[in-house]
């Protein structure tokens, strides 16, 4: 030191990572020059900008020279040299394949891990949608004011108007899917179409690989355009790929329909389809009215709210520009109709809204993924510095025989690159072996678009992980190297781990205990949410109870009278099929699952806009069908089979709802209708007496959905006296439901009518908790290896502990020392690490919960269980680990242990 | 070592500090922000990274009779070798060459 300053120690420990020559030449320079810089800036600001730039220089200057010195060496001795050094390393591997193995399997799992997740993050929400300038591409929806995040369907005429009154788009286009009928030579079959406006194939940038698509002249009169155009999938699936299809005339519900092209095989479908697969059929919206039982007023009446938008932004538009564009348009149509008022437009990037319920779940599995690279990270830098030491005695050998400081860093940089890649690799084949079964878990929650594979930019991200992880563990270890005089190592043959040494490993043990202990709680309130979704009370009867989906074709069952009669005599017939208890038709979702809601306003109450009606959800079901289905009736009476067409209108309302309507009073017997403009009378059919009250259920869905509407309002209507072209049947069965003469049945009732949706609704519940399943499952291995990754480092360091004091514990027996006592200090030893770092964990690990509280749907609050199970599992694996090297540390034997000198 | 020809910004600059006389490292590092305003103001491994550079080549040299010491550490005085200044001048040839382009094509004057 030149006696006037010393440097600061974070300029010490950068000159300390420099090449060994240059440090010996220009060390001292280095620090004497970056103190009298940093001396020069007096006030706070200028300080900081100076040590910024001092840092930044010199950090860059030590890659820099150990760049050099590595260029310099190779163009010195070829590359032989680096060959050479491999090999030697290569050898150290095979000396001691233990050691080998578990760092490389402990490196393959984390790596493994992060690639198999962030491929399908990279899939799923990086990779750009398949169709051109898909960034612009965004999609447009209604929303109430002041609760934008739900963001509901558009009014198909209102999306008319936005698309004429906007500025900021080059195409729109309204949407809107569902189930058809297609009659062909081999009976009924349901198909998926997309009722589109032509905008459509511009906005998706879709072209025709045969005949044309449809146009604007083919989408002016409701219901007038019975035309279609096939998918190229459709056209191979349905049609044999028969070229002769187009412009002939296919039977769609009856209804003989044109096939105006077939598209390009490269589109792909935007949407799931009716049954996840994509669509079949696009077909202009203006024939939407087959498909809902408004007919074609859900494109001719504003208040219907069926459709969803779709736009692609003029080139250099922003999004945010667009959504100020359209929800200027949403205002000047506030005052066109009253079902406008306080209602605006929401436009978002198309991407971020076919993913939102995909997003949350995998960052928080990235992050935990990353977590236990980082984990297995430190337990490799760990096992690194304790053979380090371990073989400090062999280093310091090659030191006095000449080899070089320089020399033996290059070696140890070597082997950490050399486990990095062999890890990485291993990583690799983990996670392209095991990616199948990773999407194999999430069953139907992937967006139809994500195109999940091991691309090339995650190869590289691997890569790269591998790569950082191997610079994270192997420089800790040459750090120490690096600042050590190396000749007490060679003449105290057996003194190797340093006080110094055991502090560093200390502290990457307690580090690795507070890592672990976030994970395992992270994971623990993953799995209790799940199974707090699992185990939740649906509130009504789900066992061994089938569920289908038919729907009527209109050319047989014409009026509402016939979708009555159809939706009855249905369930008649399945009730008696071989095992069955009972059937009931359900409309128009299904038990546990309904997003169709209406509005439902006590008579008497004044809502001037429809936003500020009570919401309920709607469901029709069969007269008895509440009784079967265990949904208990608290007041009045259930539906009977003089609630039909043409009496006047009944429901039954759920606990909750009665509440919020007639709060104190006794609902039965009251009556309520939906929103009507001010000014105009309440049809009669839109006006319902309550003549029941029923426990709540839940058919909100079993995980709650980013912005979906949530309400515990329930009301149920007689299907018989509000009919639904399409329904759900459900079937309960004394034992296992058994599919096949419930088909039977409903083919020999009309082999017209298509049945989709087969499934127990054990297995529908499956479906919707898949990716809360996937989430917690997952996480739950990820911090199973946590806990191992850890116990593992707890081992490490202690077996080495007792391994360098066996003199000193020799010793101490020869004296006379109680061996339990013994035990006592090393297990203490081991406790305290863990108990540190679990503490420390404990801490972050209430941020992270919260953290994950706000991605995830449905995670419980962090508690104490969660906690308390992640510490005590922590603690009980560190005692375990130091189990073994204690016992060893009792038993070793004074001769022994003293013989050595 | 690296035979490398070209000259990096700061060894040319560490070149110029040089011409008038040996200087320790932070004698070049002031020469050189004074002479260029404050522009060019190497850090620590910058200044001694190409020091090494220009030592490995040739081209500058340590002193080694003692000029100046504090607390009786000598400071390291370098000086510029005749090959360091043919270096400097066929750089600057070189840069007075593409200033004559530059003038040339009016862009500047």
């Amino acid at each position: 030191m030149s006696g006037r300053k010393r440097a600061p120690w974070l300029i010490r420990a950068l000159v300390r990572l420099y090449p060994l020559d240059f440090r010996r030449e220009f060390g001292r320079d280095v620090e004497k020059e970056s103190a009298d810089t940093l001396a020069e800036g007096s006030d706070g600001g200028r300080r900081l900008g100076a040590w910024v730039r001092v840092v930044r220089d010199v950090s860059l200057s030590v890659c820099r020279e150990h760049w050099d010195t590595w260029v310099g060496d190779v163009r010195e001795g070829g590359m032989a040299s680096v060959l050479q050094d491999v090999r030697r390393v290569a050898r150290g591997f095979v000396r001691t394949p233990g050691f080998t193995a578990v760092v490389v399997l402990t490196l393959g799992l984390g790596v493994g891990a992060t690639t198999s997740i962030f491929s399908v993050v990279h899939g799923v929400l990086l990779a750009p949608l398949p169709y051109p300038e898909a960034d612009r591409i965004v999609s447009v929806s209604e929303a109430v004011a002041d609760a934008e995040q739900q963001s509901i369907s558009v009014s198909y005429v209102n999306g008319q108007d936005w698309k004429t009154g906007q500025t900021t788009l080059d195409a729109m286009a309204l949407v809107r899917g569902g189930a058809v009928t297609l009659n062909g030579p081999d009976g009924a079959q349901q198909v998926s179409a997309l009722f589109a406006d032509p905008e459509y194939f511009e906005v998706f940038g879709t072209e025709a690989a045969r005949g044309r698509l449809f146009e604007e002249a083919d989408n002016r009169v409701p219901g007038g355009h019975p035309v279609a155009v096939l998918t190229h999938d459709a056209w191979d699936r349905l049609f044999g790929s028969d070229p002769g299809v187009i412009g002939a005339a296919i039977d769609l519900g009856g209804t003989p329909y044109t096939v105006l092209g077939v598209l390009s095989a490269t589109y792909r479908d935007p949407f799931g389809g009716a049954n996840g697969a994509g669509n079949d059929f696009i077909i202009p919206a203006m024939m939407a009215g087959i498909i809902d039982p408004r007919g074609e007023d859900i494109v001719t009446v504003r208040r219907w709210r069926t459709f969803g938008a779709v736009g692609k932004t003029r080139p250099g538009v922003a999004i945010e520009t667009a959504d100020a564009d359209l929800k200027r348009v949403a205002a000047q149509l506030e005052s066109v109709d009253a079902v406008n008022r306080g209602m605006t437009a929401v436009v978002l990037p198309f991407n971020q809204v076919a993913t939102t319920t995909f997003r949350g779940p995998a960052l928080a599995l990235l992050g935990g993924a990353l977590v236990l690279l980082l984990i297995a990270c430190f337990n490799v830098a760990n096992l690194l510095l304790v053979r380090g030491a371990a073989r400090e005695h062999e280093l310091a050998l090659q030191y006095a025989l000449g080899a070089g400081r320089g020399r033996l860093l290059r070696l140890l940089a070597t082997e950490s690159a050399l486990l990095a890649l062999i890890g990485g690799a291993l990583g690799i084949t983990l996670a392209s072996l095991t990616l199948p079964t990773l999407l194999s878990l999430i069953p139907n929650q992937l967006p139809p678009t994500a195109d999940v594979h091991m691309s090339l930019p995650v190869l590289a991200a691997a890569m790269a992980l591998s790569l950082g992880a191997g610079l994270v563990f192997g420089l800790i270890p040459a750090i120490r190297l690096g600042g050590r005089d190396l000749r007490p190592a060679l003449s105290g043959a057996r003194s190797g781990g340093s006080r110094k040494g055991e502090r560093v490993r200390s502290g990457l043990v307690v580090f690795e205990m507070a890592t672990a202990t976030v994970l395992l709680a992270a994971s623990a309130v993953l799995v209790r949410g799940f199974e707090e979704i699992r185990s939740a009370d649906s509130g009504f009867v789900t066992e061994n109870v089938l569920s289908l989906r038919v729907n009527l074709p209109p050319a047989t069952y014409i009026d509402q009278a016939g979708m009555a009669r159809a939706a009855a005599e249905l369930s008649e017939r399945l009730s008696s099929v071989p095992g069955a208890e009972w059937a009931h038709a359900w409309g128009p979702g299904r038990p546990g699952q309904s997003f169709n809601f209406q509005t439902s306003i006590p008579e008497g109450m004044v809502v001037d806009q429809i936003m500020d009606s009570p919401l309920a959800r709607r469901h029709q079901i069969g007269a008895g069908g509440l009784e079967d289905m265990g949904i208990s009736l608290l007041r009045g009476r259930t539906f009977t089979d003089s609630d039909r067409l043409g009496t006047p209108g009944v429901a039954i309302i759920s606990e909750s709802m009665a509440q919020e309507l007639w709060p104190g009073e006794d609902a039965v017997g009251k009556q309520y209708h939906n929103f009507q403009p001010p000014g105009q009378p309440i049809p009669t059919d839109r006006m319902w007496t309550v003549v029941g009250v029923v426990a709540d259920a839940r058919h909100g869905g079993r995980v709650s959905q980013p912005g979906a509407i949530t309400t515990p309002n329930d009301s149920y209507f007689p299907i018989a006296q509000r009919p639904e072209r399409s329904f759900t049947l459900l079937v309960k069965f004394n034992s296992a439901p058994d599919v096949a003469p419930v088909r039977e049945a409903i083919r020999s009732y009309d082999s017209n009518i298509p049945i989709t949706q087969v499934a127990t609704m054990a297995e529908n519940f499956a479906v919707e908790e898949g990716t809360s399943r996937f989430a917690a499952q997952l996480m739950a291995a990820f911090g199973l290896g946590a806990l191992l990754l850890a116990a593992l480092g707890v081992y490490g360091v202690i077996a080495f502990t007792v391994s360098q004091r066996t003199r000193e514990i020799g010793l101490r027996a020869a004296l006379g020392a109680d061996s339990r006592a013994m035990l006592h200090s090393v297990m203490r030893r081991g406790l305290v690490l863990a108990l540190a770092g679990v503490t420390i964990g404990v801490l972050v690990a209430t941020a992270a919960i919260r953290g994950l509280q706000a991605v995830v749907p449905n995670v419980p609050g962090m508690d104490a269980p969660a906690l308390a199970i992640a510490s005590t599992a922590l603690v009980l694996m560190a005692v375990v680990a130091c189990l073994v090297p204690a016992a060893r540390a009792t038993r070793v034997s004074p001769v022994v242990a003293l013989k050595g000198d | 070592m690296a035979e490398q020809k070209s000259l990096s910004p700061a060894e040319f600059q560490i070149l110029l500090a040089l011409v008038d006389g040996p200087k320790h490292g932070r004698g070049i590092k002031l020469d050189v922000r004074e002479r260029t305003d404050g522009d060019v103001d190497m850090g620590p491994g910058t200044l001694y990274g190409a020091i090494k550079r220009l030592l490995r080549r040739g081209w500058i040299s340590e002193v080694t009779e003692s000029l100046e010491t504090v607390d009786d550490e000598r400071l390291r005085y370098y000086a510029a070798t005749p090959d360091g200044l043919e270096a400097a001048r066929v750089e600057a040839a070189r840069m007075s060459t593409l200033l004559g382009i530059a003038q040339a094509k009016q862009l500047i004057v």
